[in-house]
């Protein structure tokens, strides 16, 4: 019982959430951090300790099977770390936000732990019904989110972000249940199966379906709305959480019935287009969140990347990868709600030279910008990974080697002319910052991630991780 | 048992009598307290569903004399759920038929408006050619002859308002009283559906027939749900909700009057079920859904007829809409569930094209129940949940996620 | 290993705990501490402890592990580096004495000087990746330290060229640093991976008796050298580091004789051992050699012209940065003959990290001490400074001795030694036209380095109140100007004193220096003026890197976003889908008119249609 309560108890206490929000949207988000923390330590224990947890009998048809490895444990894990620090983050924003809109931040609380336990239960579930369950619990509980706390046309918006990821995950779900027809029940990852067989159509439905949630190249027109115009707290956690949630489904179900290696060949290039694309559109933005959109369409293509390299780094740099970009996202979807917040505007041009407004807020953004951009952050930890995975695929095709560079430098240019052109140059503010609660969110959480690369715990992380997907043993 | 029927609605009848004299409220919920007895007795969960949806509706409303036309349809909806489970003839379950479009009749137009009386009069008439249709199809098909299953199918395809036959049910809903609206989505339909399995029952399939019927119930889904994604009104939503329900509900019939029990049985929770089993299941399920979500949409509306904007917030009713959405772990999801199953269990080329027809049309689905969702939850407070809407989201909340248990129970 | 890896992490930890204050005394001494402490560490390991390979594992999977490699490379480069770190910090002291960004400034040089220490002493690739991106990382930060970008921080004047701006404020020039070495470093990583996916292993100890890199050819050589070539500015990536002035002065010294550019031909020394194994190696160490040779010669002319003080000696380090480059290459092609010569060869090239280190690190917080005193970065605003600043005029003096290579000073005796792995290989490879590059490149080194001399100690217009550097300033530039003539004598004695037919060019130059720099005036030719243009342009390339690059990169993801992103994506799905949707659903519910006898039609077409259907399927 003990996962299935650590995500049912973000989902109860939301209740008691929405009640304290109408007194205090800090008390509420107190409550939803604290409602996370069972699951936050459950997974930390298995991704940082190798031990797996598991629920349920997994005869037949069983709907109470959980499993947590290492593998979809740092899934877990990041929700509930990003999960705590957004919830902490919340109250001064959702408090300027409900100021804005002359309403109370209830409704944001009763649907986040919702939120934040759907997502987690999408990645704990072993059953692949639940996982779909869990996908619609969260989808639907952050769509009040967007709808009442959003910016700009909220309905529209709201809409498009209904109706694509509805889409994706029914087709996700069409897939589950072309397996399910096989008898697979559960996610064969977390379960003794091997290699599946051919299947061209489930592997098909699995694959468009997360795309679509992962928002890869071509079927990525909504996310730039979605979380350019969320809620900034929620824009801190779709952005990096929920989006990944389509590489987990990927590398845990759908590869398992891939056709053929043409197959895994061609998801190869389409992931480094997706991420080159991502780059290239975030290096245009002037919108500060739809940049950071982009950059997570970017990084959607890193996590496919590493999924499609079908061997067991690129699985472990995936799994990493969505450590890494949730936390460097989360620092940085936080900075623009800050700047929202307090410099009232989401324009990059207007900005500049705000290093001196508020430094730690400058640093602790650096740090994010460098998670993106692999650079001694945990970052780095999945870019190596991911780049050991990629020479083992290709070996001595040197010709691919280009456009696998070409990416890293496209985050490159991003991240440090966006540093360059927020951060630095003349003052054109007199006043500071303020420091609260947000700002010591952003900065802690920055502060991990810088944390985690280091060796006790990148060690444990990345070789429990490696040793769960080794022994899945998807390759023969 | 079916003779416990018949004295209920013999009292019923006795009783209308005085139907001038009595507020018609206390005669409904005292029938629906009955039925809901009788389908204690009987060991019929789906008739305490129903009977509940009627005693809350009578609890929630003034009904006049028109507490006896709620009590009938009722009446006629659990008999006929009766009628298919127990294996009763059939003949019984079209008595059901009738009964209910009287009855129900007499609730759209309830409110006496213009509107009222013109979108009663467009169901009684579609609804009565749809009820001929269908005893002469029976009749016939009973009696021998092909054609017969064809007028039936004919007959159901205008009494659950499947396009083209459809028109009427937009004006049904949007222009008949909103208790009238509760009644026809609850029981009027319910009684249809139920026949329907009574025939899928007991008349042999047709090929050419189901590929027919299947056809247009693709096609009229995919018309439904492209309609409502611009409609307005709540009533207009759920009308076309209510046609891209029944579609679903005949195409899993059709399905298996098309291409028989499949070569790989279907399973269910990891049990074999045949693919008939199955596609009553998805029938009796999308009544369900569609009756309990729609009666309490409609059930909580205080206006003379539903082409307005509700006047009052609903916060329950959020669950409803979600649940005919077809969201998970809600009830209306596991009908959608268990017709994909179906479709997946045929041939990989018919399966792969049903079943991104059936996704694609959910998911296009999703922007006008946004819509209705809205119109509930950001009318006027103070928040006007009552019975009705809290009992139907409870039931739509409880049934979808204990679904994989009460699946056993529904055979 | 514990002592070892003190040493490295000493100044990191040094510059954590600065954070955890505001006041700028204690961020500062906390840094310096560390340095020194550092540095002493240092020197310790390299009289005590034994030369080896000392690990523990970092991640398993990848072949990760903290693996410090003590050797005649790392142990004397440890010390010097340290040494070098902590007598610049020292100078930082008094030299960034209220800035405005002094937790920046001291987080950073601690965290550059761990990261460098780990490229010197780590034999695991990825182990030394992490220090290589560090120094990366840190450059950027210290070259933009100036985030206001003020005029007197810049580098160039406020002019353009084809219209292209050719100046470059302080967060720009970290920018370009930054994204330059982004760009290598791609290809370094992706190299070591291609190591480890082949060998299994990323230790450098390893590697070099890893049999399997037979299998690998020049291309994943060309990778890695990418890595080195960014980091160590090597032509054509060498313009970043001449922007790279727009740092303190402190960062230059620190980026240019201790860190991030010697990590780049230091790593080229000490893989060449490894890169003999492939085949096709001979081909890479001709591009080394020869991107060295280039490198060197565009340097020093860059180098004549500029107007800047800091942008002269930016210019002879990228020069210097080429001829260890070029020796480390040379030093490889050698040793494909003759593998026993190898490690002395390379060791050479090794030396002149040392000894240009030490002139340049001298020269750069000398100058830093020129300009802070003067106030100005140009050349030509300020001259006759003997006058005032007799200390730093004779020690400015003797480093630009040993840096342009004037026996029997260090920078004569280490350069001399590098190049003659070249001459050598030339001769070996009948590469003739090699021999005369360098004479021309040593005919013109003393002339540059004179000119910086002159025009700002002995000629020029005399500024009204300039002093001399304090005491925690000039101490460090002049004990390592000292220690330039004491370094000299110490390797001609202990290593070999070089006597060539180099010396005549040299020699030659600097008479040719003497002549037109420190006796006259200095000379302007109209005549030259459109050649000094193109060198004082520094051959234009500033336009490619700031014009041409970044129009074509903005052009190109305008292109795709417009006609994909918001053409064909959004077009297809915000407007074209929904569109198409919203004309069916109106025609759809518009069919429902309300008039009962046209849903009798319907009605009928239906019925139709079923028969239809019926008849035809």
């Amino acid at each position: 019982m003990m996962i299935l309560l650590s995500i049912l108890i973000p989902m109860a206490l939301s209740l008691a959430a929405y009640v304290a929000a109408r007194r205090s949207s800090y008390l509420a988000g107190y409550i939803s951090a604290i409602a996370l923390m069972p699951l936050l330590l459950i997974s930390a224990y298995s991704v940082f300790t190798g031990w797996e947890f598991v629920e349920g009998s997994f005869q037949g048809f069983d709907i109470t099977a959980f499993k947590i490895t290492p593998f979809n444990g740092v899934f877990a894990f990041t929700v509930a770390l990003v999960g705590i620090f957004v919830a902490l983050y919340s109250p001064p924003y959702m408090e300027h936000r409900s100021h804005e809109l002359g309403r109370d931040s209830s409704i944001f609380y009763l649907t986040y732990g919702f939120f934040v336990g759907g997502l987690a239960g999408a990645f704990v579930a072993a059953n692949l019904i639940m996982v779909y369950v869990f996908i619609e619990i969260a989808l639907i509980a952050s769509l009040f989110q967007v709808l009442y706390y959003g910016y700009g046309d909220r309905v529209r918006i709201t809409v498009m972000y209904l109706v694509w990821s509805h889409l994706g995950a029914l087709l996700v779900l069409a897939g589950f249940l072309l397996l399910y027809l096989k008898g697979v029940y559960y996610v064969p990852l977390l379960t003794d199966l091997k290699y599946l067989g051919a299947d061209q159509t489930a592997f098909l439905l699995i694959l468009i379906g997360s795309l679509i949630k992962m928002a890869a190249l071509g079927v990525h027109m909504w996310l730039p709305y979605v979380h350019a115009e969320a809620p900034t707290p929620l824009s801190a956690l779709l952005s990096p959480v929920l989006v990944g949630i389509g590489g987990y489904l990927i590398a845990s179900v759908a590869m398992y019935v891939v056709p053929n290696a043409e197959w895994v060949k061609w998801l190869v290039y389409y992931a480094i287009a997706t991420a080159i694309y991502g780059g290239l559109m975030a290096f245009l933005q002037k919108d500060i969140k739809r940049l950071f959109a982009y950059s997570t369409v970017s990084q959607m293509g890193y996590l496919l990347l590493g999924v499609a390299l079908f061997n067991p780094h690129g699985y472990t740099a995936a799994a990493l990868f969505y450590l890494s970009h949730g936390l460097g996202k989360a620092v940085l979807f936080m900075t623009a709600g800050y700047f929202i917040m307090y410099l009232h505007t989401r324009d990059v041009e207007k900005m500049g030279g705000l290093y001196g407004w508020r430094p730690e807020l400058a640093g602790a953004a650096i740090v994010g910008f460098l998670n993106l951009a692999g650079i001694l952050t945990v970052g780095m930890v999945s870019e190596i990974l991911l780049t050991v995975a990629y020479a083992k695929y290709f070996i001595q095709g040197y010709m691919y080697y280009i456009p696998y560079a070409v990416v890293l430098l496209i985050t490159g240019i991003y991240a440090f002319n966006t540093i360059r052109v927020v951060f630095f140059g003349p003052h054109k503010r007199e006043d500071r910052g303020p420091v609260d609660i947000a700002l010591m969110s952003i900065v802690v959480v920055a502060f991990l991630s810088v944390l985690l690369f280091l060796p006790p715990f990148s060690s444990a992380l990345a070789d429990n991780i490696y040793k769960t997907i080794v022994a899945a043993g998807l390759w023969k | 048992m079916i003779d416990l029927f018949a004295y209920l609605i013999l009292a019923l009848s006795a009783a209308a009598v005085v139907a001038g004299r009595l507020e018609g409220r206390y005669v409904a919920a005292a029938t629906s307290a009955m039925l809901l007895a009788i389908s204690a007795y009987l060991g019929l969960p789906i008739g305490v569903v129903i009977a509940v949806v009627a005693l809350s509706l009578s609890l929630d409303w003034r009904m006049g004399a028109f507490g006896f036309a709620l009590a009938f349809s009722a009446s006629a909806a659990v008999l006929a759920a009766y009628v298919y489970y127990a294996g009763a003839p059939p003949v019984y379950g079209l008595i059901a038929l009738a009964l209910a479009t009287a009855a129900v009749y007499g609730l759209l137009a309830m409110e006496r408006t213009r509107e009222n009386v013109e979108g009663a009069m467009k169901y009684l008439v579609f609804s009565g050619v749809g009820k001929v249709l269908i005893v002469l199809g029976y009749a016939l098909a009973a009696y021998g002859w092909v054609q017969g299953l064809y007028l039936a199918v004919l007959g159901f395809m205008f009494e659950l308002g499947i396009a083209p036959f459809h028109a009427w049910v937009v004006d049904a809903y949007a222009l008949g009283s909103p208790r009238g609206a509760a009644a026809l989505a609850a029981f009027s339909k319910v009684t249809a559906l139920f026949v329907l399995l009574t025939l899928f029952r007991s008349l042999p399939g047709d090929g050419a027939v189901g590929l027919t019927a299947l056809v247009v119930a693709l096609a009229s889904m995919l018309v439904a749900n492209v309609a409502g994604l611009t409609a307005k009104t709540l009533g207009r939503v759920m009308a076309w909700s209510s046609i891209a329900h029944m579609s679903y509900a005949l195409a899993a019939v059709a399905l298996v009057w098309w291409l028989g029990e499949p070569a790989t049985t279907p399973q269910l929770f990891g049990i074999y079920v045949s693919a008939a089993d199955l596609a009553a299941l998805v029938v009796v399920l999308e009544a369900l859904t569609s009756g309990l979500a729609k009666a309490g949409v409609f059930g909580y509306l205080t206006t003379a007829f539903s082409d307005l904007l509700p006047p009052r917030r609903s916060a329950l009713n959020v669950l409803n809409i979600l649940s005919l959405l077809g969201l998970p772990p809600l009830l209306g999801f596991w009908p959608k569930l268990f017709l994909v199953l179906l479709a997946l269990s045929y041939p990989a080329a018919i399966a792969a094209f049903l079943v991104l027809w059936i996704v694609v049309n959910s998911a296009m689905a999703t922007p006008y129940y946004l819509r209705a969702l809205r119109m509930v939850a950001e009318a006027p407070s103070p928040i006007a949940d009552n019975i009705t809407s809290s009992y139907t989201a409870f039931v739509s909340t409880a049934l979808g996620l204990v679904m994989p248990l009460v699946a056993y129970v529904l055979f | 290993m514990e002592v070892v890896l003190l040493t490295i992490f000493a100044p990191l930890i040094a510059s954590l705990i600065s954070l955890f204050s505001t006041a700028e005394k204690f961020k500062t001494w906390a840094v310096t501490l560390g340095t020194f402490v550092s540095a002493l560490l240092a020197t310790y390991v390299y009289m005590s402890i034994k030369p080896g390979v000392y690990s523990v594992t970092w991640i398993g999977s990848i072949g990760a592990e903290i693996a410090v490699r003590l050797d005649h490379f790392s142990l004397p480069m440890g010390v010097l580096v340290a040494w070098l770190i902590a007598a610049i910090s020292l100078y930082s002291v008094k030299y960034m004495e209220g800035d405005y960004r002094p937790g920046w400034y001291w987080f950073f040089f601690g965290f550059f000087a761990t990261s460098m220490l780990i490229i010197v002493y780590a034999d695991n690739l990825w182990f030394l990746l992490a220090g290589w991106e560090g120094v990366g990382l840190a450059s950027w930060a210290l070259i933009g330290h100036w985030y206001r970008d003020e005029y007197d921080k810049w580098v160039g004047k406020e002019e353009k060229v084809f219209g292209v701006p050719y100046w470059w404020t302080p967060s720009k020039a970290g920018l370009r640093a930054i994204l330059t070495v982004r760009f290598g470093d791609s290809f370094f990583l992706v190299a070591i991976a291609l190591f480890y996916a082949v060998t299994g292993t990323v230790s450098l100890t390893a590697l070099t008796h890893a049999g399997a890199l037979k299998t690998l050819g020049i291309v994943p050589l060309l990778f890695f050298a990418l890595g080195p070539f960014t980091k160590s500015a090597q032509f054509p990536f060498h313009e970043w580091l001449l922007t790279a002035m727009t740092g303190p002065t402190s960062v230059s010294a620190l980026i240019h004789a201790a860190t991030m550019v010697k990590a780049g031909v230091y790593v080229l020394i000490v893989t060449t051992p490894i890169f003999l194994l492939v085949p096709g190696a001979e081909l890479y160490f001709w591009v080394v050699t020869v991107v060295g040779v280039a490198t060197a010669l565009v340097a020093t002319i860059i180098a004549l012209t500029a107007m800047e003080f800091k942008l002269v000696l930016a210019g002879s380090t990228a020069a210097n940065l080429g001829i260890i480059a070029a020796a480390a290459g040379a030093a490889g092609l050698l040793g494909l003959h003759e593998h026993e010569l190898l490690q002395g060869l390379l060791f050479f090239a090794f030396l002149h990290i040392v000894g240009h280190a030490v002139s340049k690190a001298s020269l750069f917080m000398g100058f830093g001490a020129v300009i802070h005193e003067a106030g100005t970065r140009f050349i030509g605003e300020v001259g006759r400074l003997w006058r005032h600043m007799k200390i730093t005029a004779v020690a400015m003096s003797l480093s630009m001795l040993s840096l342009v290579g004037i026996p029997p000073f260090v920078g004569y005796v280490t350069k001399d030694l590098a190049l003659e792995n070249v001459l050598e290989a030339g001769h070996v490879y009948h590469v003739d036209w090699l021999a005369p590059a360098l004479y021309l490149l040593l005919f013109i080194t003393p002339i540059y380095g004179l000119r910086l001399i002159g025009l700002t100690f002995v000629h020029g217009k005399e500024p009204k109140e300039v002093h001399e550097a304090p005491l925690l300033m000039w101490l460090p530039y002049t004990a390592l100007a000292v220690a330039t003539l004491a370094l000299g004598a110490y390797f001609a004695v202990f290593v070999k004193f070089p006597l060539t037919e180099a010396l005549i060019a040299v020699l030659l130059g600097f008479l040719t220096g003497l002549v037109l720099y420190i006796w006259l005036p200095g000379v302007r030719s109209e005549a030259l003026r459109p050649l000094w243009e193109v060198a004082y342009r520094r051959f234009y390339l500033p336009i490619l890197y700031d014009g041409v690059l970044p129009l074509l990169y903005l052009w190109f993801s305008r292109f795709i976003y417009v006609v994909f992103d918001r053409g064909l994506f959004d077009g297809l799905y915000h407007n074209a889908i929904p569109g198409v949707f919203e004309t069916l659903s109106n025609w759809a519910r518009r069919l429902i008119t309300g008039n009962i006898s046209l849903y009798v039609l319907y009605g009928v077409l239906g019925i139709l249609i079923t028969l239809l259907l019926l008849v035809v399927l």
